[in-house]
C-alpha cells in the first residue's frame, strides 16, 4: 500500500507550481488524510482520515471566495456529512455484531447475516456517495467547478479516488463473504447510468469548467463497472477487471488533473469561463490546448493512452465473464468523452471571430499539464513497470491478511 | 540473418520528434520551420531507402517490448510493410515541399505542420505494424493527428466536415477495437504472418471467427470509405489542397485499406477467409463501391467532389483484388495501393495549383486552361489517363492484373465490373481533360499572364511533375527488381506459399 500511496504523491509535485500559500495547510491535511485512507487498517481509522480529508477539501473549496464557491462548499460538506455519517453508522453495526472494526480481523470472521449485510449496504452507499457515482453526484461538478483549477485537479485526480480505493478495499475484503452478485451488479449499472448521463451532461455544459466536471461524473462511472466484474467471477476475469481498475484511476487521475490545469490557463487567458468565447485559442494558446488533447485521448480512451489500456482489460473482462452488456456501455461513453473533448477543440480552432486581448499566462503554468498529460499517454505505452508494482503491492496485502 | 532492432524506431523518429519541435518554433520561423520539416523528410526517405535494400537482402528488423501483461509493441518490417513506408516515405516528402508552397503566409503553420508529422508519423507505425495491436494503437493516432489538418481553415464549413469525419472515424475505431479486444481475447497475441493463424482450427470456431472477420472489416471499412460507409471522404474536402493529397493518397483512406489487406492476408490468411466465405461479400461490396462511386463523380461539378468521388472508386480496387483467390489478384491489389497513391496525390497536386493560382474549383471552370498552365496541365492528364488504365501508365498494371486474377479465380462478374469502371473513369476525365486542353480559354487568364517564367511556384509545379513522371516509370520498368510491382509478386509468392 506504501506503493501505492508513492504513486499516488509521485505527481503532486506539479501541483505545488501553482498553488498559494494559505492554502499550504489544507493542502497538507489532505495528503495526511490521503496517506491515512491508502494505509488505512480499520474502518475507524478509514473514518477519521476521510473525514479530514473532507475538512481540507472544503476549506480549498470555499477559498473560492465568491458567494458561488460558498455554496458549493456547503453543498460538499452536507454530501460529505451524510456519506460519512452512513459510513459511521455502518461500522457501529459491524463493530456491534463482531466487536472489532480492523479490516484483516474482520475478513475472517465476518459472514453473511441480514445486519452486516445492512452495514455493509450502508457503508458502501456512504462511499459511493463521496465518490459521486450516478445518481449521488450532484454535489460534484458546482463544487470541482467553482473552486481555483490546480485545487479542482487535486480534488478530482485525487480525492474521489480515496473514497473509491475504500470502497475496493471493502469490497475486495468482503465482497466474496457477503455481498451479493446483484448489489454488485446494481452498482455497475448506476456505474454505467453514470457514463452516459455524466458524458450527455459534458456535452450540454456551456462553462468550461463545468465541462471537465462532469467528465468526471462520467469517468467515475467506469471505476464502478469494476464491481461486477470481480465479484462472483472466475479469478482471470477478476484479474483482467483488478488491471483495468487500477489503470483507469491513475490515468483518470493524470489525465483529469491535466484537464482542469489545462482548462484553468485557458479560462485565465481568455478571461471567460464559457467554451464560446474559446473561439480562435488554438493561437494564442496553442500549448494548454495541446496537453487538453493529450489528456483528452487519455479520457476518451483511445491509443496510446493508460485510458485505453484501462478500456481495453475491462472489455476483456466484461467479454470472458460473458457480460457483455458493459460493451455497448463502454463504446457509447468512449463516444460521449470524445463528443465533449472535441467540442472544446472545434470552438477554439475557429478562425471566424473578432480577435479578442489574451492576458498571457505564464509560460510555467502551462508546463504541469502538459507534464500530466504526457504520463496519462506514456501510461498506454508502458504500463508494464506500475501494473507490475500493483501487483506486487496487491500480493503483498493478500498475503499480509 | 542479420537483425536489426533499432531502425524502424527511428524510421518513427524522425517525423514524431520533429513533431514536437515544430510545435514550438514561433509562426514567424518560416525558413527554420522548412528546414526541419524537409530534413526530417529527406532522412526518413533515406532510412526507410536503406530498410527496403535490408530486407530485400534478408535482414530482419524488428523492435518490440512490452507494453502490459500480454501486450507486446511490436515494429517489423516486411515485404508488405516495405511497400506501404516506401510509398508514404516518398509522398510525405513530396507532399512537404508542395504545402510549404501551398502555405505561404497563411495562418497557424506551426500547428498545421506538427499535425501534419504526426500523421505522418502514424502512417508509417501503420505501415510497420508488427502485430494487431500496435496496428490499432497507430490507426487511432492517425484519426486524432488527422483532425487539426482536415478543420485546418478553421471556417464553419470545415468544423462541419471535421464533426462528420470524427463521427465516422471514431464509431469505426470503436468497432475494430472491439474486433481487435475478441480476437486477443479468444486467441492470443496477433503478430502478422503471411498465412495467418488459422490453418487449423476447428469448424464450431468458424461463426465466432466469422462474427470477428465482420467487425475487424467494418471498423477498417470506414477509413477504407466501402459504401455505405464512405460519406466523410467528399466532406472532408474542404482541408487544404496538401492535405486532401495526402489524405487520399497514403494516410487515411490507405491505411483502412492497408489494414484490410493485413486484416485478410496475415491474420485470418487468404485460404481460411476463402473457407470462412468471408471473401465473396466482400468482393460484392467493393464492386458495389466501385460502380457506385464512379456513378457519384459523374456527377460532380466541384474538381475536389469529382475526385473524391473517384477516390472512393478507385480504393475499392484494392480491396477488390484482395478477395480475388489467387496470386494475380494478390498482385493488382498490392501494385495498385501504390500505384493509386502516386496516380491520386497527382491529381489533387495539380487540382490545388488550379484553385490557388486561377481560382478554379468548378469543373467548368476549367476551360482552356492549358494554355495559362500547360505544365500542372500535362501532369494532370498524365494522372487522369493513368487512372483509366491506358498503358503502359502505371494504371494499366494494377487494372490487367485484378482482370488476370478475376479470370484465375472464376469470377468472371468481376472482369464487368472492371470493363464497366473503366468506362465510367473514361466518362468522367476525359471531358476535364477536354475542356482543358481543346476549349477556348477564358479571356480572364490571358490577361493574367504569368509574372515569372514559370505558371506557378516551383514548390507547388515540381511534386506533381515528379510524380507524373514516376506513373510512366511505374509502368514502363514495372519489372524492375526493386519496383513495387516486384514486392507485390514477391509478397503473393509468400502468402500463397508459391
Amino acid at each position: 500500500m506504501a506503493l501505492l500511496a508513492a504513486f499516488q504523491i509521485h505527481h503532486y509535485f506539479a501541483h505545488q507550481l501553482d498553488l498559494q500559500k494559505r492554502i499550504w495547510w489544507r493542502f497538507w491535511l489532505i495528503l495526511l488524510g490521503l496517506t491515512l485512507v491508502w494505509s488505512a487498517g480499520d474502518l475507524i481509522t478509514l473514518y477519521v482520515a476521510m473525514e479530514i480529508v473532507a475538512l481540507g477539501v472544503v476549506g480549498l473549496i470555499a477559498l473560492g471566495d465568491q458567494a458561488e464557491s460558498y455554496r458549493s462548499a456547503l453543498r460538499y460538506l452536507k454530501a460529505v456529512l451524510l456519506g460519512t455519517l452512513s459510513f459511521l453508522i455502518g461500522s457501529i453495526i459491524i463493530w456491534g455484531v463482531y466487536g472489532t472494526v480492523s479490516l484483516s480481523a474482520l475478513q475472517q470472521q465476518i459472514e453473511g447475516t441480514g445486519l452486516t449485510g445492512l452495514a455493509f449496504a450502508l457503508i458502501t452507499v456512504g462511499l459511493v456517495y463521496r465518490a459521486a457515482l450516478f445518481p449521488l453526484h450532484s454535489w460534484l461538478p458546482p463544487a470541482h467547478g467553482s473552486s481555483h483549477a490546480p485545487l479542482s485537479a487535486l480534488l478530482s485526480a485525487l480525492v474521489t479516488k480515496a473514497s473509491f480505493y475504500s470502497l475496493a478495499r471493502v469490497w475486495l475484503d468482503w465482497g466474496d463473504l457477503i455481498g451479493s452478485e446483484l448489489l454488485a451488479q446494481l452498482l455497475g449499472i448506476l456505474g454505467a447510468l453514470a457514463i452516459v448521463w455524466g458524458g450527455w451532461m459534458a456535452c450540454r455544459q456551456s462553462e468550461l469548467k463545468m465541462l471537465v466536471a462532469y467528465s468526471s461524473v462520467n469517468q467515475v462511472g467506469y471505476f464502478f463497472l469494476f464491481f461486477p466484474l470481480i465479484i462472483g467471477v472466475s479469478h482471470e476475469v477478476a484479474v483482467l477487471a483488478k488491471q483495468g481498475v487500477i489503470l483507469q484511476v491513475i490515468s483518470h487521475a493524470l489525465a483529469k488533473a491535466a484537464l482542469f490545469m489545462a482548462a484553468g490557463n485557458l479560462v485565465a487567458a481568455m478571461g471567460s469561463k464559457y467554451i464560446a468565447d474559446l473561439s480562435g485559442m488554438s493561437r494564442s494558446m496553442p500549448l494548454s490546448l495541446l496537453s487538453f488533447g493529450f489528456a483528452g485521448v487519455s479520457i476518451m480512451g483511445l491509443p496510446p493512452s493508460g485510458g485505453f489500456l484501462a478500456k481495453w482489460y475491462v472489455l476483456q473482462a466484461s467479454l470472458l465473464s460473458g457480460q457483455w452488456w458493459w460493451i455497448p456501455v463502454l463504446i457509447l461513453g468512449g463516444l460521449l468523452s470524445a463528443a465533449y473533448i472535441f467540442r472544446i477543440f472545434s470552438r477554439s480552432f475557429l478562425e471566424e471571430c473578432s480577435v479578442k486581448p489574451i492576458k498571457p499566462v505564464p509560460k510555467i503554468l502551462e508546463i504541469a499539464p502538459m507534464v500530466l498529460a504526457l504520463l496519462a499517454v506514456g501510461l498506454g505505452l508502458l504500463a508494464s513497470t506500475p501494473l507490475s508494482l500493483m501487483t506486487i503491492a496487491m500480493v503483498v496485502t493478500d498475503g499480509h491478511e | 540473418m542479420a537483425t536489426n532492432s533499432l531502425l524502424p524506431l527511428w524510421v518513427l523518429a524522425t517525423s514524431l520528434v520533429v513533431a514536437f519541435i515544430i510545435f514550438t518554433i514561433p509562426e514567424e520561423r518560416f525558413k527554420l520551420r522548412s528546414f526541419l520539416n524537409l530534413s526530417a523528410a529527406v532522412i526518413k526517405l533515406l532510412l526507410v531507402m536503406i530498410m527496403t535494400w535490408g530486407v530485400f537482402q534478408g535482414v530482419f528488423y524488428e523492435t518490440h517490448f512490452e507494453v502490459a501483461p500480454g501486450l507486446e509493441f511490436s515494429l517489423k518490417a516486411d515485404p508488405l510493410s516495405i511497400v506501404f513506408a516506401g510509398l508514404s516515405s516518398v509522398l510525405w516528402l513530396l507532399t512537404t515541399v508542395y504545402a510549404i508552397g501551398y502555405l505561404e503566409d497563411s495562418p497557424n503553420r506551426s500547428r498545421f505542420f506538427g499535425f501534419f508529422s504526426f500523421c505522418v508519423a502514424s502512417t508509417l507505425g501503420i505501415a510497420l505494424a508488427g502485430n494487431l495491436f500496435t496496428f490499432l494503437l497507430f490507426y487511432e493516432m492517425l484519426t486524432l493527428s488527422a483532425y487539426p489538418l482536415v478543420v485546418h481553415r478553421g471556417t464553419q464549413a470545415a468544423l462541419r466536415a471535421g464533426r462528420v469525419y470524427l463521427i465516422y472515424t471514431l464509431s469505426g475505431g470503436a468497432l475494430l477495437m472491439l474486433g481487435v479486444v475478441m480476437m486477443y481475447l479468444n486467441y492470443g497475441e496477433m503478430p502478422f504472418e503471411s498465412g495467418g493463424h488459422f490453418q487449423q482450427v476447428d469448424v464450431a470456431e468458424y461463426p465466432m471467427l466469422g462474427f470477428i472477420f465482420f467487425l475487424l472489416i467494418a471498423g477498417l471499412a470506414v477509413k477504407a470509405a466501402l459504401v455505405p460507409l464512405h460519406g466523410w471522404l467528399p466532406s472532408a474536402m474542404v482541408a487544404p489542397a496538401p492535405v486532401s493529397a495526402l489524405l487520399h493518397a497514403v494516410a487515411v483512406v490507405k491505411a483502412g485499406v492497408f489494414g484490410i489487406v493485413r486484416v485478410v492476408y496475415d491474420i485470418f490468411g487468404i485460404e481460411f477467409a476463402y473457407m470462412l466465405g468471408v471473401l465473396v461479400p466482400l468482393s460484392i461490396l467493393a464492386s458495389a463501391t466501385i460502380v457506385y462511386g464512379s456513378i457519384r463523380a459523374l456527377y460532380q461539378t466541384d474538381l475536389k467532389r469529382r475526385l473524391a468521388f473517384s477516390t472512393v472508386s478507385q480504393v475499392s480496387y484494392i480491396t477488390l483484388g484482395i478477395t480475388l483467390f489467387g496470386p494475380l489478384g494478390t498482385i493488382g491489389a498490392i501494385v495498385h495501393l501504390v500505384h493509386q497513391g502516386i496516380m491520386k496525390i497527382t491529381l489533387f497536386f495539380c487540382a490545388g495549383n488550379y484553385a490557388e493560382t486561377l481560382g478554379i474549383h468548378r469543373i467548368d471552370e476549367l476551360d482552356g486552361v492549358a494554355k495559362r498552365m500547360p505544365w500542372t496541365s500535362m501532369a494532370f492528364t498524365m494522372g487522369a489517363l493513368g487512372m483509366i488504365g491506358l498503358p503502359p501508365l502505371a494504371g494499366f498494371i494494377s487494372k490487367w492484373y485484378l482482370g488476370l486474377g478475376a479470370l484465375e479465380s472464376g469470377m468472371y462478374w468481376v472482369l464487368f465490373v472492371l470493363v464497366m469502371s473503366t468506362l465510367l473513369n473514361a466518362a468522367y476525365f476525359l471531358p476535364i481533360l477536354h475542356r482543358i486542353w481543346f476549349r477556348a480559354p477564358h479571356p480572364r487568364w490571358l490577361s493574367s499572364q504569368p509574372v515569372k517564367r514559370v505558371e506557378c511556384s516551383w514548390l507547388l509545379l515540381a511534386p506533381p511533375l515528379v510524380t507524373a513522371v514516376l506513373i510512366l516509370l511505374l509502368g514502363v520498368f514495372a519489372s524492375w527488381p526493386m519496383s513495387p510491382f516486384s514486392w507485390a509478386i514477391f509478397m503473393a509468392n509468400q502468402e500463397y506459399g508459391l
